[in-house]
């Protein structure tokens, strides 16, 4: 018993996470439609920044967030006006390979700077734990939760009650039609990936004490921010909430239950295929 | 008002104008006419710089607005009503028409031009919470008019915008438009329902394969054989 809360409470914690970086990529895709590969990849580049924090600087992950998400949304800037702005009329699969081989470039930079060691990063949290009642929560997982709901709710707050919300929402459905109601397409896609990219800037040191640290990382979120983007309803930003902590829940109780240990890694991958069968529509229908 | 002289645009290496020259003054309210495929949705395209013209030149009120971005022509005061409306179906009609008002020059005007909007249609201000897409055809054009007329416009260019209206609808919509020359405010309009056009426009132009072969007053194009026969069945 004391396991399953355990599991549940660690998938709930990865799950927002995935949620939450999922929501980046659907929203990036929902007003450029770009697929961004390279997206687990960007959320790599977070986390070996907070470990650099921790290992060269001292700098607590958490508290390095302040530093890493400013500097993740202006290479996000710089990354959309060098290559996403010049490929945002190309063909889906010029935009595939772009962003893989953006994805292959980051991975090749990780390695060469940190080596392919697996990494842990220590927080001021690693260790401490949290009891509520007979049960007992490590607390890195408990802020990964609570932090990543928050910037969930603010992200949706910020989409549907403020003004760029309202033009993103636009640009999202017609951008055609936003462009002659005054409103710089170009500009709030910008805006966007570059929020994308904060974003992760904020996910990458909260998970960093949590994840072991990897160059090859990425394409492994990447593939998990596209199960649950798919299982969400591709621009449906609650489902793709949902969805992930589905996904993050179904991981950390595989990893728990499913035997022989080696193919706990499946169980993503099942439900995915499951969903897929009997409800394809995603987790919520669309409204 | 609006001046555009000599205008060459099409999409790629295919050129669909060629040598466009046309104007619209201060107080006018002025049609342009044609079938089916001859350039007539290039030429408001191009106009609201969704497409980029080869040559020739647009003056929007003495500013040269000749190859600028769809934005930035709204803020200079040009703003078009696209065919079909293309509303955006998900949102309120509220938040459409403050969609409509991201102009920087319109922004502090907000309350005064939304007022405006609920005058002359007043069953938008009694939908403004309802999702633009549930509405009925004639009133989505009232909302795609009224976003742009969000952007406090000098001049007003709309495609079509009958398309798709039963004709009591069309005649409403084009009283309105009548409504709003009045204010001033200087009004293009492209439009296949010829008679229509010319009994609410001052002026006409007719394009042929993507070259204006007449020009004049709607009066005076209501009498052309050519315009009764072509385009008036007569």
């Amino acid at each position: 018993m004391e396991t399953l809360i355990q599991g549940l409470a660690q998938g709930l914690a990865i799950g927002g996470i995935y949620g939450l970086i999922t929501m980046a990529l659907t929203i990036v895709y929902s007003v450029t439609r770009l697929l961004n590969f390279a997206h687990g990849d960007l959320m790599v580049v977070a986390m070996y920044l907070a470990f650099a924090g921790v290992n060269w600087l001292g700098i607590d992950p958490y508290l390095s967030i302040l530093i890493i998400a400013p500097l993740m949304f202006g290479f996000g800037a710089l990354l959309f006006h060098l290559i996403f702005a010049r490929v945002l009329r190309a063909h889906v699969l010029l935009v595939v390979q772009v962003t893989l081989g953006l994805g292959f470039v980051i991975q090749s930079v990780l390695l060469m700077v940190f080596s392919a060691n697996y990494r842990t990063v220590q927080s001021v949290l690693t260790g401490k734990r949290i009891f509520i009642g007979d049960i007992v929560l490590q607390a890195p997982y408990v802020v990964a939760f609570v932090v990543s709901v928050l910037t969930a709710v603010l992200f949706f707050w910020l989409l549907h009650r403020s003004t760029f919300g309202r033009q993103v929402r636009a640009v999202a459905e017609d951008a055609e039609a936003a462009s002659l109601s005054g409103i710089n397409v170009r500009w709030v896609q910008m805006i966007v990936f570059a929020g994308a990219l904060g974003t992760l800037g904020v996910v990458g040191p909260l998970v960093s004490p949590v994840f072991i640290v990897e160059p090859t990382l990425g394409l492994h979120l990447s593939l998990v921010a596209f199960i649950v983007l798919i299982l969400g309803g591709v621009t449906n930003f609650i489902g793709t909430f949902v969805a992930g902590i589905i996904i993050g829940v179904a991981e950390a109780l595989g990893g728990l239950y499913v035997n022989p240990p080696e193919f706990a890694g499946i169980t993503p991958y099942a439900i995915f295929i499951l969903f897929l069968l009997f409800r394809p529509s995603g987790v919520l229908e669309r409204s | 008002m609006l001046e555009i002289k000599g205008l060459d645009s099409g999409y790629g290496d295919v050129g669909i104008l060629h040598n466009i020259s046309l104007s619209v003054s201060d107080t006018e309210m002025v049609a342009v006419l044609g079938s089916n495929g001859v350039g007539k949705s290039t030429l408001m395209k191009t106009i609201s710089g969704l497409l980029r013209c080869t040559a020739g030149s647009v003056t929007l009120a003495g500013k040269d607005i000749t190859g600028l971005p769809p934005e930035q022509i709204v803020e200079a005061g040009l703003v078009q009503v696209p065919e079909g409306r293309h509303l955006f179906n998900g949102m309120s009609v509220l938040e459409n028409l403050l969609i409509g008002n991201t102009a920087k020059h319109a922004r502090p005007r907000q309350k005064e031009l939304m007022e405006h909007i609920f005058e002359l249609f007043p069953v938008l201000a009694e939908r403004q919470a309802q999702a633009a897409g549930t509405l009925s055809g004639g009133e989505q054009q009232m909302v795609a008019i009224g976003r742009a007329l969000m952007a406090a416009p000098k001049l007003l260019m709309l495609d079509e915008p009958s398309l798709g209206l039963a004709p009591a609808l069309t005649h409403q919509v084009f009283a309105a438009l009548r409504e709003l020359n009045k204010q001033p405010l200087a009004i293009l309009v492209v439009e296949q329902n010829v008679s229509l056009a010319l009994a609410t426009c001052d002026r006409g132009y007719v394009i042929e394969d993507g070259e204006i072969t007449l020009s004049d007053d709607a009066a005076a194009l209501r009498q052309d054989d050519r315009v009764r026969k072509a385009y008036l069945g007569m």
